[in-house]
């Protein structure tokens, strides 16, 4: 990130080479949400994507590797692309007739990635060693055996950074609802 | 079982959370303590959203290493070297090539004010001095907001005018009133191809009885080009 805001060029073409993920982020997510979008639309939303994340490559800190940094990115852009699409935006298209016929709920998919969005942020929060196995955990589909392989810990201490990660998940979470529990 | 909260029950918090053997009796007591029962309730929600994003995250980086080519492959390229003529600016740091581009373009806009006073109407002889219809419009110069605007009951749509070229986008950008102009926004839309904006419902309750929100219109490159101002205050 340092090299490509300083403008070394082989930075910016190993950028490239990175973000080749974002148009297979973009169709693969549409495809999970049933193909609202038509390319021409998807497309724009690669575009949309790859501007925001130009936008906001300063505040990439490197908790999370930089293709799921950006995966989070497509999934906002897409989901705000369809919606759009839903409240009838100026251009429509083809694979309209898909939201109005209600195959897909906007709404609640809109509410799942605000509430995905909430984890992410948390995670953030979690130490790195805290944050790694609860990765591994539910994002990786690893087991405790398997965690405490890869790391080469005990099992016993792997549950205990997992245990103590998924508390201050949660503390987290509370605190970003605005919960209060006593 | 006294229904008391204690160490005992954090481990069996624990061995719930990992996966431990937890016989009904455990169980059992967990439930009739109502600090356990409220945190398991909570451990609960978090595994589930866990789970949730996990595997969607999973099956969408699955799709995307099994994926040959897609839609706009061709365009991260141009896109990336086209704003890379331009680096991305540091959020929060020390703000002095932010502070510098701006006195830049203030004292470019004061320049071009008197340049366009003092030349302006020589330039044009054949128009009739002072009429509007005499001033060519730029991309970004008739943009509008129109709410919210001054009181209003609550905060819900942004809405504004103005001419979108092709292959532009509006961003709308929420602050204090009283925030610098380089401090981090409280809300940012991302680059939006119509006339209205609607943050979640979340995001909206979030924000202060004041704001101070901007629209700008961003060229293909990213680059603003215009934009227009408006504050708002919950009555």
């Amino acid at each position: 990130v340092e090299a490509v805001i300083t403008r070394r060029a082989d930075a910016v073409v190993e950028l490239v080479h990175r973000l080749g993920c974002v148009p297979r982020f973009v169709a693969a997510r549409n495809k999970q949400l049933g193909s609202p979008l038509a390319a021409t639309d998807l497309e724009d939303v690669v575009q949309d994507s790859l501007v925001v994340v130009w936008t906001k490559l300063p505040r990439f800190h490197g908790r999370t590797s930089l293709e799921v940094w950006v995966y989070r990115i497509c999934c906002y852009e897409l989901l705000n692309a369809v919606r759009r699409r839903g409240r009838g935006g100026r251009e429509r298209r083809v694979s309209d007739e898909r939201l109005e016929e209600g195959e897909i709920d906007v709404d609640a998919e809109w509410d799942r990635n605000e509430r995905h969005e909430h984890l992410y942020e948390a995670l953030d929060r979690l130490t790195d060693e805290e944050r790694q196995i609860v990765r591994m955990k539910h994002f990786d589909n690893l087991s405790f055996t398997e965690i405490s392989q890869e790391l080469a810990l005990s099992s016993n201490t792997a549950k205990t950074r997992y245990y103590r990660g998924v508390r201050r998940l949660t503390g987290f979470l509370r605190a970003r609802n605005g919960g209060d529990r006593s | 079982m006294t229904g008391k909260h204690d160490a005992k029950h954090e481990e069996l918090l624990e061995a719930f959370l990992t996966g431990e053997p937890v016989d009904d009796a455990a169980r059992s007591e967990l439930e009739s303590c109502p600090t356990c029962s409220a945190e398991l309730d909570e451990l609960r929600g978090a595994l589930d959203l866990l789970d949730d994003a996990g595997t969607q995250e999973r099956s969408v980086f699955d799709a995307m290493r099994a994926m040959p080519a897609a839609p706009g492959d061709q365009r991260v390229g141009p896109t990336i070297h086209g704003l890379a003529e331009t680096p991305p600016s540091r959020p929060g740091g020390s703000g002095r090539p932010g502070r510098l581009m701006l006195v830049g373009g203030l004292l470019a806009i004061a320049a071009a004010v008197l340049l366009f006073v003092l030349i302006g109407p020589l330039a044009d002889p054949g128009s009739d001095g002072g009429s509007p219809g005499g001033i060519i419009l730029g991309p970004g110069d008739d943009l509008r907001c129109v709410g919210p605007v001054g009181p209003v009951e609550r905060y819900d749509v942004f809405r504004w005018d103005g001419e979108l070229p092709a292959g532009h986008g509006f961003v709308v950008e929420v602050r204090r009133p009283d925030a610098g102009v380089l401090d981090d926004p409280l809300l940012e839309s991302p680059l939006l191809a119509d006339h209205e904006w609607t943050p979640t419902e979340a995001r909206l309750s979030a924000l202060p009885a004041a704001i101070l929100w901007r629209v700008s219109l961003r060229d293909e490159s990213g680059r603003r080009v215009g934009s227009s101002e408006a504050q708002a205050s919950l009555r």
